[in-house]
């Protein structure tokens, strides 16, 4: 009986407490699963990529400025260094530009003389209509292609081994040298794997330049050289470099030898020498 | 008589006097303005020895901090080397050695000459100082203002250039 009252009481005065117990367990219960790493992630995720894409599309317009500026320092700090790594790279476009420059030139060049030539043959049979014949022969002459000066180089050193000259006012033995340097120079500009330099125009004067390994031989010409008779010299020098250089050793190379040998070569090419 | 070419090449840093030198050797000339020299430029002149003609072709080439900065191509083939300090700027000798090491690697057995430069710009004294402070010994102190030793550079390096 006793009992019974005592359970009864204990109920009356601690059902609160049950009720509040069994709603902290619960409640424990819920907080455990929720601070699960499992859970944990679910709910960070959307949080996290919604922070990465605001730092994406920010990106460019923070560090745009920033890298701007390091980029800025770095080649104020670094020039050479910079330049050295661009040379190559810029030289490959001037390149390809200056070629692509060059060839538009030739077509219009091809495409005026093509015009020039049939307007002179519409004049000149106009003209014939009334008896009047066309004397060419002046003008052509005084552009006709001429060797001034003809000269052997060493590749390495610039030095000259032999030359030719028509007139002799120039100092061969600097123009040599000075040619090697602007040679290499626009070589090295280039850096094209065996490219080789073979005219530069200078005034009115062509310097027609034919290479062989050890040698260069050149050629300084006046008056009007078109590409066929560019070709047809550089065949010519290329043939004395065959038959002469070839043999020569540089121990044995005179320049006095080599320069009649130029002389002789060059005369045959052009007899109006 | 027997006449024979050599290249000879001046190198050192922006300033030293390179041109200058040349100047007075091919033409007995001194300027006091100073332009600098952009590539190389390119002189001659024939020495003559006692039963020898060389003919010098002189690549006068422009200066640079560190003789690794100059083309490889203005070397190649050089019988030659003046190498032009400048007595009044120690950056311009600090790295002597370095750059020899650099020319004797590209040029083995080619010989070189050391020519420490503007020595009228020095008193005894200040000259005294300089010297001690040289990384290894130089053989010639030079003026291209006065002509003192120009003459000596060129005629020694030919003598070496030549076995005589
Ligand atoms: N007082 C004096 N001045 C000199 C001497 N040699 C050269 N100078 C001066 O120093 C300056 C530079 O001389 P340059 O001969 O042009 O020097 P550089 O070595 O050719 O210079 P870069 O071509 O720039 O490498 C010029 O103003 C010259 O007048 C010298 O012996 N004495
Ligand atoms: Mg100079």
């Amino acid at each position: 009986m006793e009992d019974e009252i005592l359970q009864q009481l204990k109920s009356i005065f601690l059902e609160e407490e049950t009720q509040k117990r069994t709603l902290l367990e619960k409640e424990v219960k819920i907080l455990q699963n929720e601070i699960s790493p499992e859970q944990i992630s679910l709910r960070l995720e959307p949080i996290v990529n919604q922070k990465v894409d605001e730092i994406k599309s920010n990106m460019s317009a923070l560090s745009g400025e920033a890298l701007g500026v390091a980029i800025r320092t770095q080649i104020q700090n670094n020039k050479e260094d910079i330049i050295d790594a661009l040379y190559p790279i810029m030289g490959n476009l001037i390149q390809k530009f200056i070629q692509a420059e060059l060839e538009k030139l030739a077509d219009n060049i091809n495409k005026q003389i093509d015009d020039t030539l049939s307007w002179q043959s519409i004049k000149r049979e106009f003209l014939g209509l009334f008896g009047i014949k066309q004397n060419n022969q002046l003008m052509t002459a005084a552009m006709k292609p001429q060797i001034e000066e003809g000269m052997v180089i060493y590749q390495n050193s610039g030095l000259l081994i032999g030359h030719y000259t028509s007139k002799g006012t120039l100092d061969q033995d600097m123009i040599a040298g000075m040619l090697t340097a602007i040679k290499s120079f626009v070589e090295d500009a280039f850096q094209q794997k065996g490219g080789n330099l073979d005219m530069i125009q200078y005034g009115t004067l062509k310097i027609i330049i034919q290479n062989s390994y050890k040698y260069y031989t050149v050629a300084i010409v006046s008056g009007a050289v078109d590409t066929n008779y560019k070709l047809k010299l550089l065949r010519y020098l290329d043939l004395f470099a065959e038959r002469h250089l070839s043999k020569l050793q540089e121990e044995n190379l005179s320049e006095g030898a080599v320069s009649v040998l130029l002389d002789k070569h060059i005369k045959e090419f052009d007899p109006n020498l | 008589m027997q006449s024979i070419s050599k290249k000879v090449v001046l190198v050192g840093n922006f300033g030293v006097g390179k041109t200058s030198l040349t100047r007075r050797f091919v033409f007995q000339k001194f300027a006091d303005e100073y332009l600098t020299t952009l590539g190389v430029k390119i002189d001659k002149k024939i020495m003559n020895l006692p039963d020898l003609e060389v003919n010098l072709i002189i690549w006068d080439i422009a200066g640079e901090v560190s003789q690794t900065k100059v083309p490889k191509s203005y070397y190649l083939g050089a019988n030659g080397i003046i190498y032009v300090f400048d007595l009044t700027r120690p950056s311009t000798f600090k790295h002597i050695s370095e750059d020899l090491d650099y020319i004797k690697q590209l040029l083995p057995n080619v010989p070189y000459i050391l020519a420490g430069n503007k020595k009228d710009l020095l008193s005894e004294e200040e000259l005294k100082r300089t010297i001690s402070e040289f990384p290894i010994p130089c053989e010639y102190l030079t003026s291209a203002k006065t002509g003192e030793c120009v003459e000596e550079i060129f005629q020694d390096l030919t003598k070496k250039m030549t076995n005589r």
